[in-house]
């Protein structure tokens, strides 16, 4: 068959092309991975929403004498199907997540298929942060082509900032003026040919500035995986004053050649509780003093003295220098995970629970129904979800309940006829019971209350009562009627972490 | 035909269409106009209200307009959302440009009447007061009065429909008072409705673009100005109990109301010091007021007004007043007698509104005050959900708790930047538990303190376990350095 005048073109322009543009070097390192990503639906929690495709960046790492990739944990969270793709192949591979950090947004893949790894080559990690000034560049998958992209920049800045991925971890960002779109996520970010760090957010409306993860907060997440499983970043527990003002530095008692920060109050299931007191002050962490404002040296540069701790793991022991009653402490603690009750982070890759009684969906106070019913939120019924929110930790909510369990919907049956007014209500008991996380709920309306489940709500005196038989008798209808399945998705029993 | 004829013409129309009474029957035909020029008055009011955050502070003066109607030869009384925050109140005559400024006798958000008296000024001993309409009839037309451009009174027919409950203010309850149609786009609140030669009401609103209003009607007025006049004001009456409808079949069953019974609302709270604290209990369902049946969503049948709210019963009382009450408690009908209490003499620990102007505390650049809804309304629109969450939660839970001993939540609002107060400058919104070691429960504790150590040195917020500490010996000098960078007047 002859060819014709278009495939020759076509086939002289690719033979062109091959011929003129030589194999980057990172092109058997970096990836580009496809992701059809599904998000629960925190309002109708028994489904999810539509599947969406999406894609991102990773490369490959050399870990331990194992292969893998590393990625941003948002371009892989909640995924339904993951497929990863190499520089010029028109292969795709299914990839599996073996290790997720969502506080920090990396993220490890795994491909089993042997071919995926021929020809790869691991980018090697630095070790050390470039200098500002320092000229580096980022390489992946912007959105707009489907071939390596390669952004030069200088690192402009070093310093904590909100990682949007999870809107409450801060960590350390390296903030770079090279162009940084969707799609970039999860590349790496080179200097002198060794990754510094992982693109991952940027910022609207502004041009030039770019956000990676820096280095020391990957090999945080390594080290951290390297027994297999991901422990997240340690929390002191601490809130502080800082003791510039020396009216506050008379009252501690501290001498004038001494410096530190003042222990204000301390997070019952941090770190520190038990160890430490309120009027503590902290005069040095393992053995680098910590001056009047809060900050400590290293490597020749002020910064938090929380970036210790950025350091250290979960389980790790770390030692204080404290004044305390005139006296110098030294004193110890082991390092424990941060408490997920009341920290109202993302949260994905885990379906949202919830209870169903009557046709009253129950489902535990998070940031995504949060964000679900802003609109409702303007009302006295609902100020105390805010207040949970915003002030549930600090005001010590946390020291008795796990969670706030949300009385979120009404699927309307003659059962639940006048509930309308509790919707948004944040249940305390359920039949004299207190509820202190959406798993109490089955224990309590074992035992109704003259027949009725009696179901009461934080900050609001009224309280509902259905016929505890009849709610019972309903679900066969409410379930056919709106298709839910299950009348329940109760979390799984919390994974004790060991320090 | 010109406008006039048309208008008139238009509105009979209208009353025709609503199957209401045509305006061309109505009393203003027979009013006799003279005399209104010493008895309607427009009355021009400077306001300026505090900057709840900085309440040294006053934000830009704003001018409102509106009437005031004589009730003796000295006072008046126009409505309270007229003179609020005034810093100026002044009465003009129709047919002069003469305005002068008069007094504030007492001006009641709660029941949006003010008391003004002109004593003093050339206007006293010549006012020419109007009798009260105590109850006007609904479904009938009286004369709206109003003043125009030039100083001419214009009238017109207004119509009244049916009573309701007109809330000002979502934090303050809702006050019985009549909705009615008018023509006349009326200029100003506080104009009077006038019918068969008495004072009907005073305007509280008018919306031009449906001409509907609402008018705080004659047995209000009348009650407020008695009650105004005396040294002894105590405010609007108060039952001192907070409920709920109780349409729910399931919750009445499980409250053990018995099937027969279909009416009664749910006791949710009642306030400690008031009449309802010495009867009633959480749970109980309130079936009786006064001998009106309250039906399950908490309307009774007014003899004069319709349906209405059962409170509408509670704000045509008065203080002290004895209400013959029945209620079902466990199943057993209850019946007893509650003693209305009064708003001035139970406040609440957190008031919906400031005092003018609201106290307030600075020291070291510390700002304190009382927490307030006015307060927390001040974050705009959306206030419960930008304002302060704890503050807010507070000011939900607060606002229905008695104040028996003057109890309030005193805030540390912010911190006004200075040496003294390094480390402190990021603290706000902060409630104050303890001064100087002594515990306090309004800004009235913290001023004693002060008072008695001369100096506020260490400060306890509630979400803090250590103390803010100021250097006493450099605090005078930071005061007048505070005062002077800020513009600070001298702290009350």
């Amino acid at each position: 068959m002859p060819l014709s005048p278009t495939f020759l073109r076509t086939a002289i322009a690719i033979a062109f092309v091959k011929t003129a543009a030589p194999a980057l070097p990172w092109s058997a390192s970096v990836v580009k991975i496809h992701v059809t990503v599904q998000r629960p639906n925190p309002v109708l929690p028994w489904q999810d929403g539509p599947p969406n495709a999406a894609s991102g960046s990773g490369f490959v790492i050399q870990e331990g004498g194992k292969r893998r990739l590393l990625t941003n944990a948002h371009v892989v969270s909640d995924a339904r199907y993951l497929e990863v793709q190499r520089e010029g192949d028109a292969r795709r591979f299914p990839a599996r997540v073996a290790f997720v950090g969502h506080d920090c947004d990396l993220a490890v893949l795994e491909v089993t298929d042997p071919a995926f790894w021929d020809g790869t080559r691991p980018l090697r990690l630095g070790s050390t942060l470039p200098a500002l000034d320092e000229q580096v560049i980022a390489v992946g998958y912007p959105i707009g082509g489907n071939r390596l992209s390669i952004t030069r920049g200088i690192v402009s800045r070093i310093d904590y900032q909100v990682y949007s991925h999870s809107e409450v971890d801060s960590h350390l960002v390296l903030q770079i003026d090279a162009a940084i779109n969707p799609g970039n996520s999860g590349g790496p970010v080179l200097y002198r040919g060794r990754v510094v760090g992982v693109a991952f957010q940027g910022i609207r409306g502004a041009q030039n500035i770019g956000y990676a993860i820096p280095i020391p907060v990957i090999r945080h997440f390594l080290d951290d995986i390297a027994d297999d499983r991901y422990d997240g970043y340690p929390d002191l527990g601490v809130t502080h004053l800082t003791l510039r003002n020396p009216a506050l530095r008379r009252a501690a008692g501290l001498p004038p050649d001494r410096s530190g920060i003042l222990v204000a109050r301390l997070d019952p299931h941090g770190s520190a509780a038990g160890r430490l007191q309120p009027g503590d002050v902290l005069l040095s962490i393992d053995k680098v003093p910590i001056r009047d404002d809060g900050t400590i040296r290293i490597d020749g540069q002020p910064v938090e003295f929380i970036e210790l701790f950025e350091r250290k793991q979960v389980g790790d022991n770390v030692t204080f220098e404290v004044w305390r009653s005139n006296t110098v402490h030294r004193i110890a603690l082991t390092l424990v995970p941060t408490s997920p009750a009341f920290h109202f982070g993302s949260t994905y890759d885990t379906p949202p629970p919830y209870f169903v009684l009557g046709g009253l969906v129950f489902s535990p106070l998070s940031r995504e129904l949060l964000i679900a019913l802003q609109r409702q939120l303007n009302t006295p019924q609902a100020q105390h979800l805010l207040y949970a929110w915003l002030f549930g930790r600090a005001d010590g909510l946390h020291e008795t309940d796990q969670e706030r369990v949300v009385l979120i919907g009404r699927l309307p049956h003659p059962i639940n006829a006048y509930a309308d007014p509790f919707v948004m209500g944040a249940v305390a008991s359920v039949n004299d019971r207190p509820i202190r996380s959406l798993a109490d709920l089955p224990t309590a309306l074992a035992s109704p209350i003259n027949g009725f489940h009696v179901i009461r709500f934080h900050d609001r005196p009224d309280f509902l009562a259905l016929p505890a038989k009849e709610a019972d008798d309903a679900w066969p209808e409410i379930s056919d009627r709106y298709r839910v399945l299950a009348s329940q998705r109760l979390p799984s029993p919390p994974q004790t972490a060991s320090p | 035909m010109n406008a006039s004829v048309f208008r008139r013409f238009a509105s009979a129309l209208l009353g025709i269409a609503l199957g209401l009474p045509s305006f061309a029957e109505t009393d203003h035909e027979r009013e006799e106009w003279p005399a209104l020029r010493w008895t309607v008055f427009p009355l021009r009011v400077t306001a300026q209200r505090t900057v709840p955050a900085q309440p040294w502070k006053k934000e830009s003066p704003e001018r409102r307009t509106g009437y005031a109607v004589a009730i003796s030869s000295n006072r008046l009384l126009t409505v309270e959302s007229l003179v609020r925050d005034h810093t100026l109140v002044e009465l003009g005559q129709s047919e002069t440009a003469r305005f002068v400024g008069i007094r504030v006798v007492r001006a009641d958000r709660e029941r949006n009447l003010a008391l003004l008296d002109v004593t003093g000024t050339p206007f006293e001993g010549q006012l020419h007061p109007l009798p009260m309409a105590d109850r006007p009839a609904l479904n009938r037309s009286g004369t709206l009065v109003h003043i125009v451009e030039g100083g001419a009174f214009q009238k017109g027919a207004a119509l009244l429909l049916r009573g309701l409950m007109e809330g000002t203010d979502e934090s303050i309850p809702p006050i019985p008072a009549l909705s009615f149609l008018s023509e006349l786009p009326v200029n100003g609140n506080g104009a009077p409705v006038l019918m068969e030669g008495a004072l009907a009401g005073l305007v509280a609103r008018y919306e031009t673009a449906s001409r509907l209003g609402v008018l705080i009607p004659g047995c209000s007025l009348r009650r407020f100005a008695e009650e105004a006049n005396s040294d002894t004001y105590r405010g609007a009456a108060l039952a001192g109990f907070s409920w709920a409808p109780l349409p729910d079949p399931a919750l009445r069953a499980f409250l053990r109301v018995p099937a027969a019974v279909t009416e009664g609302v749910l006791i949710l709270k009642t306030r400690a010091g008031s009449g309802a604290a010495t009867l009633l209990q959480p749970n109980d369902v309130l079936i009786e007021w006064d001998g009106h049946p309250i039906d399950h969503q908490g309307y009774y049948r007014d003899d004069w007004l319709g349906a209405l709210p059962f409170p509408a019963l509670i704000a045509f009382s008065s203080p002290g007043q004895d209400i013959p009450i029945v209620w079902i408690r466990n199943g057993e009908r209850h019946q007893g007698t509650l003693t209305l209490s009064a708003t001035a003499n139970l406040s609440t620990r957190v008031p919906a509104y400031d005092p003018t102007p609201p106290p307030w505390l600075i020291e070291g650049g510390l700002i304190f005050r009382d927490l307030s809804g006015d307060y927390l309304r001040a974050a705009g629109a959306n206030w419960l959900m930008r304002a302060n969450a704890r503050l807010v939660r507070l000011f939900l839970a607060g606002r229905d708790e008695s104040a028996l001993n003057g109890e309030r939540v005193p805030i540390l609002v912010s911190v006004l930047p200075d040496a003294i107060n390094v480390s402190y400058q990021e603290i706000s919104d902060a409630i104050v538990t303890h001064v100087n070691g002594t515990p306090v429960q309004s800004l009235m504790d913290i001023r004693a303190v002060r008072a008695r150590d001369g100096a506020i040195e260490r400060v306890r917020v509630s979400h803090l376990d250590v103390e803010l500490v100021l250097d006493r010996e450099a605090l005078a000098e930071a005061n007048a350095r505070i005062a002077d960078n800020y513009r600070i007047p001298v702290s009350p």
